[in-house]
């Protein structure tokens, strides 16, 4: 659908994400109603506008996600939800497009790397952004990661999430 | 009439491009699936379908639960063929996607098209059947496709751990003619638990296969009135006639010895196997024929029955009704052996005549030419041999 894919023409690698106060809200809030006190993790997309490499995520929205425990190959996140979602808010805003999702974590998880595929059919580069609901310190909740194709000595391609340096992630506030 | 929310699970392995079933195990398949989606959202409006693939990368959901065919279907364009089919996580993700349905009233079912090997365990297909039976899920398995060692073994081990109540169905469906669509409208995964979308599916099969359909004569009224109004005609005048026959029969049955006894009684039998047969679902004709053949097999002395049995097998390939004549003409064999009257024997039959024409593509019925033929043929000296040489290229049209 021409509405969901993005039209960046010519990627531009990533250098800065910056992400919007109301996003860590939303998330925190969708947390604390759904999954606080379990071990289930909230996933979402994020919304937003990239310019000179450097990303801006303005709005964000939790999806239907549902993995299995014992077995972390075993998930299933909404396509359809997201999709009718996402029509809806361009409506209101049409140069938010996709940017990349978000995922509770607290940590990386195995199936990460699966579901960071599935957001290349809606943006080319998307960012994952790992948001620490619960966090322990002061500090920056926020970390974010892109894929990155590398072919090994065994010419084998593998594909990696790598966290963004500390120093180009940074919050505005409001 | 249930209300459902079915999950469709797609084998799209390499194992599909093989062409046993036509035209491709892939295409026959999406037909499958697609009959199955309109047959779901016929039988109540409400009902859900989603789909999602097995093979390729790895699975992946194409829709969930909609009631909207057209989006459902459109998912099913443009899929590639391509790896190996992960039934078990395509299952499970499967009872994932039902678990996220909107309408918790919906009863939760999966279907899923088994064609490819299977490289999972037998105990590792039961745990998962337990979950599903846990959550109420129920599950229609259709195993097509590879034959492989084990695999109708793990299906049933599978099935038997989700069955609850016989909600749960499976089907083996053997390559060959007939569409993977066509054999799965007969069994109880599109039924259902009852009479289901059986309306839609009896539609679906007078459209979709030519060759098997509900109405009496193998023609819709709707396509072909007149030859439907023709065919009718005929087959009354036919009944009639048989009637008479019957009569004549019984009579002349219980006057003649026993020799001659058999053909009268072959007679209406095949009369009334006529009649039987153009009145009912070709499958039953089948069956008829069948207890026909054991029938006259059984009133034929030994050394018949084995040329009775050479003949009939080569004669069903081709005409079943055909069959029939050799049958009777084999009846008379033993008094009369060569071809020509046998065949004579044949045509003379009237009403056999009648049906004969009414199946050959071509002949009209109400044709003067014809009702000229069908007129003359009870008299049955020399006009028969010159009615022999006027079907003969009749027939062979």
């Amino acid at each position: 659908m021409d509405v969901i894919k993005t039209q960046q023409i010519s990627p531009r690698p990533i250098e800065k994400v910056i992400v919007h106060p109301l996003v860590l809200l939303s998330i925190v809030d969708n947390y604390n109603r759904v999954a606080k006190d379990t071990r289930k993790r909230v996933i979402g997309v994020l919304l937003g506008t990239s310019f000179k490499g450097t990303v801006d995520v303005t709005n964000s929205y939790a999806v239907p996600f549902e993995e299995d425990e014992k077995d972390p190959s075993i998930w299933f996140l909404d396509p359809n939800y997201h999709e009718s979602m996402f029509s809806m808010f361009k409506r209101i805003n049409a140069k938010e497009h996709v940017v990349g999702w978000y995922s509770t974590g607290p940590k990386l998880r195995e199936n990460d790397l699966d579901i960071h595929r599935l957001f290349h059919n809606y943006v080319p580069n998307p960012v994952l952004v790992i948001i620490d609901v619960q966090p322990k310190e002061l500090g920056i909740p926020t970390k974010a990661y892109y894929d990155v194709e590398e072919v090994k000595e065994d010419i084998t391609l593998v594909v990696k999430i790598t966290p963004f340096s500390p120093a180009n992630s940074s919050e505005t506030l409001a | 009439m249930v209300l459902e929310a079915t999950m469709i699970c797609i084998d799209n392995s390499e194992w599909m491009r093989n062409g046993d079933y036509s035209p491709s195990r892939f295409q026959a398949q999406a037909d499958a699936v697609s009959l199955i989606c309109g047959a779901k959202t016929q039988s109540n409006p409400e009902n859900t379908v989603g789909i999602l693939t097995m093979a390729g990368k790895g699975v992946r959901v194409l829709a969930t639960p909609t009631s909207d065919l057209g989006k459902v279907l459109s998912c099913m364009h443009g899929l590639e063929m391509g790896g190996e089919m992960n039934l078990a996580a395509g299952i499970q993700i499967a009872q994932l996607a039902l678990k996220h349905r909107q309408n918790k009233n919906q009863q939760q079912r999966i279907i899923v098209f088994a064609g490819s090997p299977i490289k999972h365990e037998k105990k590792a297909l039961e745990m998962i059947g337990k979950k599903l039976k846990k959550n109420s899920v129920a599950l229609d398995i259709v195993n097509f496709g590879e034959d492989e060692d084990g695999k109708p073994e793990k299906l049933e081990a599978l099935l038997a751990s989700v069955n609850n109540n016989d909600t749960s169905h499976i089907v083996h469906v053997p390559a060959g003619q007939n569409a993977l669509s066509d054999v799965l409208i007969s069994t109880p995964v599109f039924t259902g638990d009852g009479e289901g979308g059986s309306g839609f599916a009896a539609a679906a099969a007078a459209a979709a296969a030519g060759g098997v359909s509900d109405f009496d004569f193998g023609v819709d009224p709707n396509i072909d009135p007149e030859l439907a109004l023709a065919l009718r005609v005929s087959m009354e005048e036919e009944r009639a006639r048989q009637e008479a026959a019957a009569k004549r029969a019984a009579e002349e049955a219980t006057r003649q010895e026993k020799g001659e006894e058999a053909q009268p009684q072959s007679d209406s039998q095949n009369a009334t196997m006529n009649a039987t047969e153009k009145a009912s679902d070709p499958m039953d004709e089948d069956d008829a024929l069948l207890k026909q053949a054991l029938a006259l097999s059984m009133n034929i002395p030994g050394s018949d029955s084995s040329a009775g049995d050479a003949q009939m097998s080569e004669a069903t390939n081709d005409d079943q009704e055909f069959a029939l004549a050799l049958q009777m003409s084999m009846q008379d064999g033993s008094k009369d052996s060569s071809a020509q009257s046998d065949v004579s024997k044949v045509l003379g039959d009237q009403s056999f005549m009648s049906s004969i024409l009414s199946s050959l593509p071509g002949v009209d019925p109400n044709d003067p030419k014809v009702k000229d033929l069908l007129a003359s043929l009870p008299s049955q000296s020399e006009p028969q041999e010159k009615k022999e040489e006027d079907e003969q290229p009749k027939d062979d049209k």
